[in-house]
């Protein structure tokens, strides 16, 4: 199969990655590190990713993995500061201008954020990214129906959210 | 207006029941500048998504920082792969500045000597020397003579074979008349 280049393969994926791994860490640079983490990483396993069917999904399966891994440390650190682990949703960053300017989306943002970790990833493939059911299932690692169920349930919840909102009237 | 249409897409949307054609649609429809009162509250969820979609953080910076980062190993790996080929050509690689060396050499050498056959044809054709007197015989007096006894002895050798030759005709001739 054809040569990996780095510039041209593995570079354009940058932003992609960021997003996940944004969606994961709810934290800006700890979400740079683990996309430059990820690009290395395929980069040093390139050999091996000459054979993958798709590039993307691959280097995403990484990410998650990495963005996770880090989660897990610092949720440590925090326990062991405090008892009471910081609840990160609400002070997560704002990686556009529009989200900053508009009200609306702001609050959608910390919608999407509250969810457990693979409701939001989930959410991030499929609604967001525009992935397919068999894609995800790749990139989590997980099977299709697991997929299905997760998402579904990621959108009830999203919708609950919605209807309080409608009866609190906002 | 009837959004019954969009009401049904959007009950089947939460339900994770809509294809990915509906979904478009679906879009297409909450990111439009007017929407009923009473979806307008959905309006910013399909926003976010196509806004969360759009974002791109990491610009020239971050590439410049993993070039580098990776082309610290590139290199590595290009000076490996040249001492390999080195090893693989070595005589004619090695030689290759000699054969320069030569053929320039040989240019140089080529061009010189050209120039000076050139000169010295000039020189050969300014001392040219057409004084009758200073011309000077290249070969000896009995050379001249055994040239010219040679010569002459050819010419009577022509002279008698051209007699016999007539004699031969004349007598054929009276032969004829008689």
């Amino acid at each position: 199969m054809k040569k990996i280049d780095f510039r041209y393969d593995l570079l354009p994926l940058k932003n992609k990655l960021f997003r996940l791994a944004l969606r994961i860490t709810l934290d800006s640079a700890e979400a740079e590190d683990v996309t430059q983490d990820t690009l290395v990483r395929a980069w040093q396993r390139r050999d091996e990713l000459e054979k993958v069917d798709s590039i993307e999904a691959y280097c995403m399966t990484i990410c998650r993995n990495l963005a996770l891994d880090r989660r897990e440390k610092r949720d440590a650190q925090h326990l062991s500061l405090d008892e009471n682990p910081i609840e990160t949703a609400d002070a997560s960053p704002l990686p556009d201008e529009r989200l900053e300017r508009d009200e609306r989306l702001r609050h959608v943002h910390r919608l999407f954020n509250q969810l457990p970790e693979r409701l939001r990833t989930i959410l991030q493939l499929r609604d967001i990214e525009g992935k397919s059911v068999r894609e995800t299932a790749q990139i989590l690692e997980m099977t299709e129906e697991n997929v299905k169920v997760t998402h579904h349930r990621a959108r009830q919840l999203l919708r609950q959210q919605y209807q309080k909102i409608e009866s609190h009237g906002l | 207006m009837d959004y019954k249409y969009i009401e049904q897409l959007l009950e089947r949307y939460w339900e994770c029941q809509t294809s990915a054609a509906e979904e478009s649609i679906l879009h297409a429809f909450f990111t439009q500048e007017e929407v009923p009162a009473h979806l307008a509250q959905y309006k910013s969820l399909f926003e976010y998504m196509e806004v969360a979609g759009g974002v791109e953080v990491l610009g020239e910076d971050f590439d410049k920082k993993m070039l580098k980062l990776v082309g610290e190993q590139d290199t590595k790996d290009t000076t490996a792969k040249i001492e390999v080929r080195a090893q693989r050509t070595s005589t004619i690689y090695r030689l290759r500045p000699f054969f320069r060396a030569a053929a320039s050499v040989a240019i140089v050498v080529l061009i010189g000597s050209a120039a000076q056959e050139l000169f010295e044809q000039k020189d050969e054709v300014q001392t040219w020397d057409y004084n009758s007197n200073s011309y000077k015989d290249s070969f000896t007096k009995s050379e001249v003579d055994e040239a010219l006894e040679f010569s002459l002895k050819g010419l009577n050798t022509i002279g008698n074979s051209l007699k016999d030759a007539d004699l031969v005709v004349v007598d054929s001739a009276q032969t004829k008349t008689k």
